[in-house]
């Protein structure tokens, strides 16, 4: 046999190998962390209903529809930082049966802007304000079946982003369902 | 096989194994694999981490501690110092707290943050922080004299040693002979959290 007719099938057989290297670590990589990082992507996604802002959009069983979202102009009264505005969101809710009310216990509204960063109602509500802060209502404003709920919350946001944050309301669950309140 | 096709094959082996043993040799235990990522500031300068950013103010230091209690104010003594930390904090993302705060002294031993002073409202520990939305506040120590000289503050948003590869912020106090000396010799007697 010749020197050359020797070296060919060997060199194949490296050939083959380096090609079959890549799918080989494809596939140790896949079992030594495949659970963990598929858990983690189910972990990262976000079930969101869009709500335009001119009709009100069934979500958890209530229908909801944003009625006010402003920044307030500063008040002497209660200063807040260089730099930060006040936003007020108003939302109406209309539970649809007994199960819906009993999901309004475990809801938060919270504001998100473009950048996906998310902030929660914070700094004191103004005396006047009469409404209810959360969406389960208040003592004096219960939810009940097919009657409209309107409640209120304040938020402190950077005044550069006071322009852009949407609401959202969060119901929980796995993932937690939200409900983007859209301004248009 | 020829002499020098061996002597080409032995080399690499030993490369080989040379480059297996200085991998072993670097390779970080456990411990260090999953320990926090530390974002390095120095006082006065807004340190940004992951969830939290902070800037530290400036340093006191007292004998007692005046805080918040049912009916009314109590005093905290100390067998050593209060440290109090004026600080102003915002988180980056989503709403976020000052879980974890200690001072680290120059030999490495770690104070955590006192949580003898319970929730006072000026504690920054006790306040929400709103992303980008600036927030002052107070972190308070327990610890000896000693150990103030160039400390450190680490602060994060989850409690310390209870959150891997979480980021921290490493901030250094300044607290050099001179700026010691002149934080000592200014100890206030009470430090009162209730109107700080």
């Amino acid at each position: 046999m010749s020197a050359h007719g020797v070296a060919a099938p060997a060199w194949r057989v490296r050939r083959r190998s380096l090609f079959a290297l890549p799918p080989l670590f494809a596939l140790a990589l896949w079992v030594a962390v495949g659970d963990s990082w598929s858990a983690w992507r189910a972990s990262q996604r976000e079930d969101v209903t869009d709500a335009p802002a001119t009709i009100a959009t069934a979500f958890g069983g209530s229908r909801w529809q944003l009625q006010q979202l402003d920044a307030v102009a500063d008040d002497p009264l209660q200063p807040v930082a260089a730099g930060v505005a006040r936003v007020r969101v108003r939302v109406a809710l209309t539970p649809g049966d007994e199960a819906a009310i009993k999901r309004l216990d475990r809801c938060t509204l919270a504001l998100v802007d473009a950048h996906g960063r998310r902030w929660s109602p914070a700094g004191s509500r103004p005396r006047e304000v009469r409404l209810p802060a959360q969406c389960n209502g208040s003592y004096d404003h219960r939810p009940e079946v097919g009657a409209p709920l309107v409640f209120e919350q304040w938020f402190l946001v950077p005044r550069d982003a006071a322009a852009e944050v949407e609401p959202r309301v969060v119901l929980d669950g796995r993932p937690p369902a939200q409900l983007r309140l859209r301004r248009d | 096989m020829s002499a020098r096709r061996r002597f080409s094959d032995a080399l690499l082996l030993a490369a080989a194994f040379g480059a297996l043993a200085v991998m072993r040799a670097s390779t970080p235990n456990y411990t260090r694999l999953i320990a926090p990522i530390d974002t390095h500031g120095v006082r006065g300068e807004l340190v940004r981490g992951r969830s939290l950013a902070l800037r530290v103010d400036g340093v006191e230091v007292a004998r007692r501690l005046r805080v918040p209690a049912p009916g009314g104010v109590r005093e905290l003594d100390s067998g050593g110092i209060w440290l109090v930390v004026h600080a102003t904090a915002q988180a980056v993302e989503r709403p976020e707290r000052v879980a974890g705060a200690a001072i680290v002294g120059a030999d490495g031993r770690r104070y955590a943050h006192s949580d003898r002073a319970g929730f006072a409202r000026a504690l920054l520990a006790a306040q929400e922080l709103q992303a980008g939305v600036p927030a002052r506040g107070d972190l308070v120590f327990e610890l000896p004299q000693a150990v103030l000289a160039d400390a450190h503050l680490v602060a994060s948003a989850h409690p310390l040693d209870l959150a891997p590869l979480d980021s921290r912020l490493d901030i250094a106090l300044g607290l050099d002979a001179a700026t010691l000396a002149a934080a000592l010799s200014a100890a206030r007697d009470v430090y009162d959290l209730e109107r700080p």
